[in-house]
């Protein structure tokens, strides 16, 4: 039984596992911690799996997971926030996007985590507050008032440009890099 | 529209070449099978005494540990240190469960176990459970809380789920022979928030207690877990794995965070020292060993004291677009300090203050509740 339950699990996380990457990477801005939070998260996976197959969404349980140790890692130690490397690493490499794409990123990384969690959850996700407020366990009108928080934050830092219109949003929590059905999701259970 | 140029930024990211995973499944299937395992021991063997044991790991005074204990050395309370419940000790708990379910008890060595006090006057202790699901204590200080109405306004903090705009639903049953509230956090006029045990621990004194895990968690239990948690007395004091010697200016410890060690010191992982001017954080860690010696050629390593010094830059969540830096050495016993995080212009602090610090190793016995001397 316990072989079984193995084998599925490693089907489950292998086939998530990029997915699972990129969602802590955008709430960590940090693919080292990105990982350990991963980590931390299939194993939690693991000692629930039977309660995480009977919800609705597996992939909705996993990111939730995800979304929780992302902001419980935040608020232990100090020390393993900091990345350690040979020598002093120079800031993220540029993409070709414009000056404005890198404001925005550097504007999303200094959010506090937790509005930086709902914006995840909200523009990356395509969450509806309702769900994301499940995801964060707290409640639709913190949803909002932290979206609107970080909105504001995202207006001051970017100044006047800041509504420029820029089409396109993004899936979340499915192994395919493919628009999800929207709003209509998963339950969730506890994680 | 902002919102679209948000989404429009995420998928860039997403986008990103992923580099090399460390995600390793196999370490996963270990770690769950041992938490299982803890798991089913802990309802084989009689969860009330373990779980009371777990207690008195964190509430225990001096000589009252067990034998076999991971230290030998009682654990030290310090009355000078005591905090009262008008003016909170960075040095020492002053508020602790005294009584969890049996399911969830305190886990020891592990490093969510963790409580934080700070001098403005709140408190936190979370214990972790298997079940993850956590019980927050917060305690304010007398004085950091004002009611009006239905409203209990404590002014500051957000660490805790409830401990701001806090609004009174209905009365509790007494804690302890004093009036206590449901009350729920904000936007609650509106929805059902998630539900605060909320009561008068002291006179002008509020403590707030809430599920992280659960919005709704069971009233009987919420109380009886508030009527059992101890307030200021003989608490343990935070332990500390180095000392900073004679280091010139006022320099305080602020804002300890503790570990829980199984029937040992609450050693202090995380604290923060300030003079006024200038604020570090100062990190031990023994749990994540790492080797004494230079990564990186001069300028970024260093050798003071004995200890190789590497300087690190932080990571990109920059306060003001302003890079941060931290230095980190080991030592022999694989404990390794981190000091930081500063300006580039403050660099030099973090060199001097090192090099008044003792490390003090990995042994319990050698600790020292002062920080610094």
């Amino acid at each position: 039984m316990t072989d079984s339950r193995d084998a599925e699990f490693a089907d489950f996380v292998a086939s998530r596992e990029a997915s699972l990457r990129r969602l802590a990477n955008l709430l960590c801005q940090d693919w080292h911690r990105a990982d350990d939070v991963v980590q931390a998260a299939i194993t939690k996976l693991y000692v629930h799996w039977p309660r995480a197959r009977a919800a609705d969404s597996i992939d909705a349980y996993v990111r939730a997971i995800v979304v929780r140790e992302f902001l419980e890692e935040r608020r232990s130690s100090w020390i393993r926030r900091v990345t350690l490397t040979g020598q002093l690493p120079d800031r993220p490499a540029a993409s070709t996007d414009p000056e404005t794409a890198l404001d925005m990123q550097a504007a999303i990384a200094a959010l506090p985590p937790r509005q930086r969690a709902t914006l995840v959850l909200r523009f990356y996700c395509d969450l509806p507050v309702e769900r994301a407020a499940q995801v964060l366990g707290c409640t639709p009108g913190t949803v909002k008032s932290q979206t609107a928080k970080a909105l504001t934050s995202l207006r001051i830092a970017l100044g006047p440009d800041a509504d420029a219109a820029r089409v396109g949003t993004a899936p979340c929590g499915s192994p395919a890099v493919t628009r999800r059905g929207g709003h209509g999701e998963e339950g969730l259970g506890h994680a | 529209m902002l919102e679209e140029s948000i989404g429009k930024a995420f998928q860039e990211m997403a986008d990103q070449e992923q580099p090399h995973s460390r995600i390793s499944i196999q370490q996963a299937l270990r770690d769950g099978r041992t938490r299982l395992r803890r798991r089913r021991l802990m309802r084989a063997v009689g969860t009330p005494a373990l779980a009371a044991a777990a207690v008195l790991a964190i509430v225990l005074p001096s000589g009252s540990l067990p034998a076999g204990s991971h230290s030998d050395r009682p654990q030290s309370v310090v009355p000078s240190v005591t905090a009262t419940a008008r003016h909170f000790s960075p040095l020492a708990v002053y508020a602790s469960f005294g009584w969890l379910p049996a399911k969830e008890p305190v886990v020891p060595s592990m490093r969510k176990d963790y409580a934080e006090l700070n001098v403005w006057g709140q408190m936190e202790a979370t214990s972790e459970t298997y079940n993850d699901r956590a019980w927050e204590l917060t305690a304010f200080a007398v004085g950091r809380c004002s009611r009006l109405g239905n409203h209990i306004d404590c002014g500051f903090g957000k660490s805790h789920s409830c401990d701001y705009d806090a609004y009174i639903q209905a009365r509790a049953p007494a804690v302890n022979g004093r009036q206590a509230y449901w009350v729920y956090d904000q936007g609650t006029k509106n929805y059902p928030g998630m539900r605060c045990l909320a009561w008068e621990y002291r006179p002008g004194g509020w403590a707030y207690l809430s599920n992280a895990g659960e919005i709704n968690p069971s009233k009987h239990l919420t109380v009886r877990i508030a009527s059992n948690v101890r307030f200021g007395g003989r608490q343990p004091s935070f332990e500390f794995a180095a000392q900073i010697r004679k280091l010139p200016g006022k320099w305080q410890v602020v804002l300890p965070t503790f570990f829980i060690q199984w029937h040992g010191p609450l050693l202090a992982g995380n604290y923060t020292i300030t003079d006024g001017k200038t604020t570090l954080s100062i990190g031990i860690n023994f749990s994540s060993p790492k080797h004494n010696k230079c990564l990186g050629a001069k300028p970024v390593c260093r050798v003071i004291n004995g200890y190789y010094v590497t300087l690190i830059k932080y990571l990109p969540q920059t306060r003001g677009g302003q890079d941060h830096y931290a230095i980190w050495a080991a030592d022999a016993d694989d404990a390794f300090v981190m000091i930081g995080e500063v300006t580039r212009k403050h660099i030099g602090l973090l060199y001097t203050v090192f090099s008044h610090m003792k490390m003090l190793g990995g042994v319990p016995a050698n600790w020292t509740t002062k920080p610094i001397s």
